[in-house]
């Protein structure tokens, strides 16, 4: 009776859209397998797989690639009978798969053949004992999952150490070189800015004492603020055509104080030689030359208030208009030093022609003046001595000058004496 | 011939078929047994989302696939034997294939096999362990120089770190110059 039931389900034709299906299968397959690249995976836990395979006769052994091998094998067959069984499914218009949608593709391929007797022995048990069955299967559910779980967890920490230790090797090579590289530069840049500010630092220092001289200088002048005093100044320090225009009249001046009151020519030669010393010590620069230079005229002025007390107010007029010119002496012979400090030796050169220029003027001014031509003669002498020191800046020739400047005060002040009896 | 050749093995499969039982009966009973999860997990990758799987059908589609693994295994190490070989090699399987009307299987499965092969020459699953407990052990001492065969390694595995390290060496040039920078500040 069931043979009969068999052979007409055997004898069934597949339908086009499950041939369509099949093919689609198989081709998906194909592709699948030729793209794979990670061999590695196996869906079926392959000991089992070699099990079955050799209990039917022990005595065969097997390559090393066959675990493999049947593990895809079985996987290909499980999808096929379910693609195959899904057709089946479809076609009574039904999502699920039961046992007889399986029965009818193994019934309509000729290839299964040998699942028959299986079949029957399903039939067998689902008819004698479904209660049985049903626990049966909750039993396989239930251990499967813990066989299939702990070799992914044996598979994880393998591959976790091989990739953490390479990780942590990249950033602690290269930070340091990146910190290392640009720290070099600023280490330059600070040098050549260390470099830059030593030299500006040198210049001020200069400046200043400079700057000090002067100031000692000034209050040199202050001292003597009388109007006699400030035209010797002008005459020292000018050098160009302005201050040049300015001593003409002065120069008149002193040649009509001349005329009117011998005695106060006497004292215009001593105060000239007086203060000459001032603009010297400034020159060379030592702080305590200046304040021996100033010193010394302090001391002489004394005798000069005394004299200058007995002028005519005639004079006081003629300090007047001198004093106006002072300042403007002051400021040009304070932007001469600058310049002479910038350009060495040109500056020089020009600084000797006018020294020349000036001692001409003395030479007149010596004409003019009978009476004192021995002071002049000493001032000649000591402008040039000035100049030898300075050039030279030894402090022995600057002894001896200094020396002759006492020597030539002790003769002007014999030479008032002379006058006054 | 064919046709007398043919009717022969289906013949033989009967005669296996009834064999089949007594040792198949035994076999489901103690031994073959497959993990359910993972043919299910299968099935549903090649059927649409809206299919579903009744219980019967899962453990009848079970039976098949043992009953597939045993009867073609028969097979192939019969013709192994034939050859005189006691050994059973894919090539076995594939010939069965074409014998036991499987013809579909034949070409997925030889790429399978090849691509496998080639995957175990360029470095399977064996060859990838060895290589761990290489790189482990010259980074463990991490002392101030390295040997000759550290740094060898060290240069094979990462050449573009090596030259670093050399360019690394500068900075020391750096720090002196440094030094000296300070020592002319002062």
């Amino acid at each position: 009776m069931e043979q009969t039931l068999d052979v007409p389900r055997s004898l069934r034709l597949p339908t086009p859209k499950a041939q369509q299906q099949m093919d689609e299968f198989w081709r998906d397959r194909q592709k699948e397998i030729e793209t794979t690249k990670d061999f590695s995976e196996h869906a079926i836990p392959m000991a089992r797989l070699k099990k079955i395979a050799s209990s039917q006769k022990g005595n065969m052994m097997m390559s090393f690639d066959m675990p493999a091998f049947l593990s895809k094998m079985c996987e290909l067959f499980v999808q096929e009978l379910a693609v195959r069984a899904w057709a089946s499914a479809q076609s009574h218009n039904r999502c699920i798969i039961l046992d007889t949608d399986i029965a009818e593709a193994i019934a309509s391929t000729e290839s299964y053949d040998f699942l028959v007797d299986i079949l029957h022995n399903h039939r067998e048990k689902h008819k004698s004992t479904p209660c049985s069955t049903l626990t049966t299967k909750r039993c396989r559910l239930v251990d499967q999952p813990s066989t299939s779980r702990p070799p992914y967890q044996h598979q994880l920490p393998l591959f976790a150490p091989t990739y953490t230790p390479a990780i942590p090797i990249t950033p602690s090579l290269m930070p340091p070189i990146s910190h290392y590289i640009p720290f070099q530069y600023p280490s330059l840049s600070q040098e050549v800015s260390t470099m830059m500010a030593s030299a500006p630092i040198v210049n001020r220092s200069m400046l200043l004492i400079h700057n000090i001289a002067r100031g000692l200088g000034l209050q040199g002048n202050n001292i003597s603020t009388f109007a006699n005093n400030n035209i010797p100044d002008n005459i020292i320090g000018c050098s160009s055509p302005a201050v040049l225009a300015s001593m003409m009249s002065p120069a008149l001046l002193d040649v009509a104080g001349a005329s009117l009151n011998p005695p106060n020519s006497h004292s215009i030669c001593t105060m000239n030689m007086i203060n000459s010393s001032d603009p010297s010590g400034s020159s060379i620069g030592d702080i305590n030359v200046a304040n021996q230079a100033s010193l010394a005229p302090s001391e002489h002025f004394n005798p000069a208030i005394l004299q200058e007390s007995s002028c005519p107010s005639f004079l006081y007029n003629n300090n007047n208009d001198t004093i106006v010119v002072v300042p403007e002496g002051v400021d040009i012979s304070g932007t001469m030093d600058v310049a002479g400090l910038v350009i060495n030796g040109q500056e020089e050169e020009h600084e000797r022609k006018t020294n020349v220029e000036q001692n001409e003027i003395y030479e007149s001014i010596d004409i003019g003046i009978i009476n004192a031509s021995v002071a002049d003669g000493n001032k000649c002498s000591i402008r040039w001595d000035e100049l030898g020191t300075a050039d030279d800046s030894l402090l022995d020739k600057f002894l001896e000058e200094f020396q002759a400047r006492n020597d030539g005060v002790l003769h002007s002040g014999i030479v008032l004496h002379e006058d006054h009896s | 011939m064919a046709g007398n050749k043919k009717r022969g093995g289906r013949n033989m499969d009967q005669v296996k078929k009834a064999a089949v039982r007594s040792d198949g009966v035994g076999g489901s009973a103690t031994n073959a047994e497959l993990p359910m999860a993972n043919l299910v997990r299968l099935i549903k990758k090649v059927l649409p989302g809206k299919a579903k799987i009744g219980g019967a059908a899962k453990g009848l589609t079970h039976d098949c696939a043992v009953e597939f693994v045993g009867f073609v295994g028969d097979e192939a190490s019969e013709k192994a034997k034939a050859e005189h070989r006691r050994t059973v090699a894919p090539e076995d399987y594939l010939g069965s294939f074409g014998d036991l009307g499987f013809d579909r299987y034949v070409d997925p499965m030889d790429a399978y096999i090849h691509g496998y092969r080639e995957f175990e020459r360029a470095g399977g699953n064996r060859r990838v362990a060895p290589p761990p407990p290489a790189a482990a052990t010259p980074l463990t001492p991490g002392g101030p120089t390295f040997t000759d065969a550290e740094l060898q390694f060290l240069r094979s595995v990462i050449p573009s770190r090596s030259d670093d390290e050399y360019s690394g060496s500068s900075p020391a040039i750096g720090g002196y110059g440094y030094g000296y920078g300070y020592g002319k500040n002062m």
